[in-house]
């Protein structure tokens, strides 16, 4: 029963998210970039789609207790017949198996477009650099996620717990985005794909607040 | 038989306020058990520390014989519990929310779930943030009742009702013990609801238990005597249970607990008054008395145009003061 209302309560974000990183996903102009086909590019970008995907599970999981707080049920929910463990055990585990679905879909879609058959890195890209970026990206989530429920047990407001979520999950990717740009030396080519990915950010950032205040007008006029 | 609930020294203090404050409560089984006292007195601390929502700072307690921190889900399992001004998932409809608590309890019955809402004229469509406040505790009170608890811990439960509202809800309360016949802890500072439901009464007063007691036992032992002087009138009464004083040139008002025929004797004996009269009261009136003598740890004297107002009145002057 909380996995329903965990999903109840998440899925209008969950389908938000999904429609922006999948639309982002499609739109990427990865074939304008056929002069730069080497395997740093591809890392570049899988870099920079592991600092989105970071973001995901702190959006998620901003709201995983403190929202339970907000809306004043923390009591009646923690009153019930189950330990405080299994309710944050669930509601971790739920948020996990979404951002994993997200973001192994949106993976998929990126390869696809990066390495599948007539795209410009067809048969070149090596397994082990996938799973090892996509391996990567879903570990920096499982912990941006424990992180952010972790703070979403003691913060104020939900809005705290996102903050502190999202600024590790920017963290976690950007030390590594940093670096491959500097290595690169080529910077001007994926500026297109950083900027439509900072676009992103601030459309979801946007979206999240919007969602925060709409709920807390909701629990006003209630 | 064994207390449904039993506390051995409770306390909880939040740095130095000493909500609770060795706490010794022992509430009898099958019994509905009125927990009273003023706003801030310490009765939603003390469900919560039974029901393990909060640690407590020392002391123990059990709860239908389990140990509320290590037994916690056994222990929610037979228990229903209505709290304060209870908030719950308005994005549910009725039904989903009965569905989603229902989850929870391997005793659940469906069919009394069904049953209550036809009973209480709840839409089971009906999104929860659309139902007053008065559909709003009979859902919480559904929602109590269909798991079939051996005890039902109602926490203020008709706090923000208007009164037909609580009238209702009381006896939707009274149907539901009378069917089931179960143990009923209930908290409240309205005394005359409690009056209407309770058998047994405890008064807390500032984190501390002053008087646990049949209703009609401490109804029949709680008297205001009313004695009229030759002279003036004492401002100090030499007596065993005595909870408040007043006085007024040659009257003097005693308010004592004990049995009324040796407290008349004592009284006449010892002050030998030109009358004297025992006049009964109601729980509200025994529950003002009581609060407002335990201040000090003794009777509290009062001047007795005090006594001229409504207990009511009292209590918040004394809240205010």
């Amino acid at each position: 029963m909380i996995f329903w209302k965990e999903w109840r309560s998440l899925r209008l974000r969950f389908a938000v998210l999904a429609a922006f990183y999948g639309i982002t996903a499609l739109l990427l102009p990865i074939g304008s970039y056929r002069e730069y086909i080497i395997f740093d590019v591809l890392y570049l970008y899988l870099i920079m789609w592991g600092a989105g995907l970071l973001f995901i599970p702190a959006i998620l999981g901003m709201d995983a207790y403190v929202g339970e707080r907000d809306q004043e049920t923390e009591d009646f929910l923690l009153s019930k017949p189950m330990s405080v463990i299994k309710f944050l055990a669930a509601k971790i585990g739920l948020r996990f198996a979404l951002t994993l679905l997200l973001t192994g879909t949106i993976i998929a879609i990126t390869l696809i477009r990066v390495s599948g058959p007539g795209a410009p890195l067809y048969l070149s890209t090596p397994p082990y650099l996938i799973w090892y970026v996509t391996l990567s990206i879903i570990v920096g989530q499982l912990v941006v996620l424990m992180v952010t429920v972790a703070i979403s047990v003691r913060a104020p407001f939900q809005s705290t717990a996102l903050i502190i979520g999202a600024s590790l999950g920017a963290v976690v990717a950007g030390l590594p985005l940093l670096d491959s740009t500097w290595q690169l030396s080529m910077l001007q080519a994926p500026w297109g794909s950083f900027w439509l990915l900072m676009v992103l950010l601030v459309l979801t950032s946007a979206l999240a607040s919007t969602l925060l205040v709409t709920r807390e007008a909701g629990r006003s006029v209630t | 038989m064994d207390p449904v609930i039993r506390t051995t020294s409770l306390s909880k203090h939040f740095g130095d306020l000493k909500a609770i404050d060795g706490l010794d409560l022992e509430v009898p089984r099958g019994s509905v058990f009125g927990y009273l006292g003023r706003n801030g007195s310490g009765k939603t601390t003390t469900i919560k520390l039974l029901l393990d929502l909060i640690k407590p700072t020392s002391g123990s307690a059990t709860v239908l014989g389990y140990d509320p921190r290590k037994e916690t889900v056994a222990m929610r399992q037979k228990i229903g519990y209505v709290a304060e001004g209870q908030k719950m998932y308005g994005w549910m409809k009725v039904r989903e929310l009965i569905r989603f608590t229902g989850g929870f309890f391997r005793s659940w019955d469906d069919d009394l779930a069904e049953k209550y809402c036809e009973r209480f004229e709840l839409d089971p469509y009906a999104k929860v943030k659309t139902l007053s406040k008065g559909q709003n505790s009979r859902l919480s009170l559904l929602l109590a009742l269909a798991s079939r608890p051996e005890l039902l811990i109602l926490d203020d439960p008709t706090m923000g009702l208007d009164p037909i509202s609580r009238q209702e809800f009381l006896g939707d309360i009274v149907r539901a013990i009378q069917e089931e016949g179960r143990t009923v802890f209930f908290s409240t500072h309205i005394l005359q609801e409690l009056e209407q439901v309770a058998d047994w009464v405890g008064i807390l007063d500032r984190g501390k238990l002053i008087i646990t007691s049949p209703v009609d036992e401490l109804k029949a032992s709680v008297k205001r005597y009313e004695l009229t002087m030759e002279g003036p009138a004492p401002t100090s009464v030499e007596m065993e249970g005595v909870l408040r004083l007043a006085s007024s040139g040659r009257d003097l008002i005693v308010t004592a607990r004990g049995e009324p025929g040796v407290i008349v004797n004592h009284l006449k004996q010892a002050y030998n008054p030109l009358s004297i009269e025992a006049v009964s009261l109601s729980l509200d009136e025994i529950f003002a008395e009581i609060v407002l003598g335990s201040g000090e740890g003794h009777a509290a004297y009062v001047p007795l145009v005090e006594e001229k107002m409504l207990p009511g009145e009292q209590i918040d002057q004394e809240v205010e003061s």
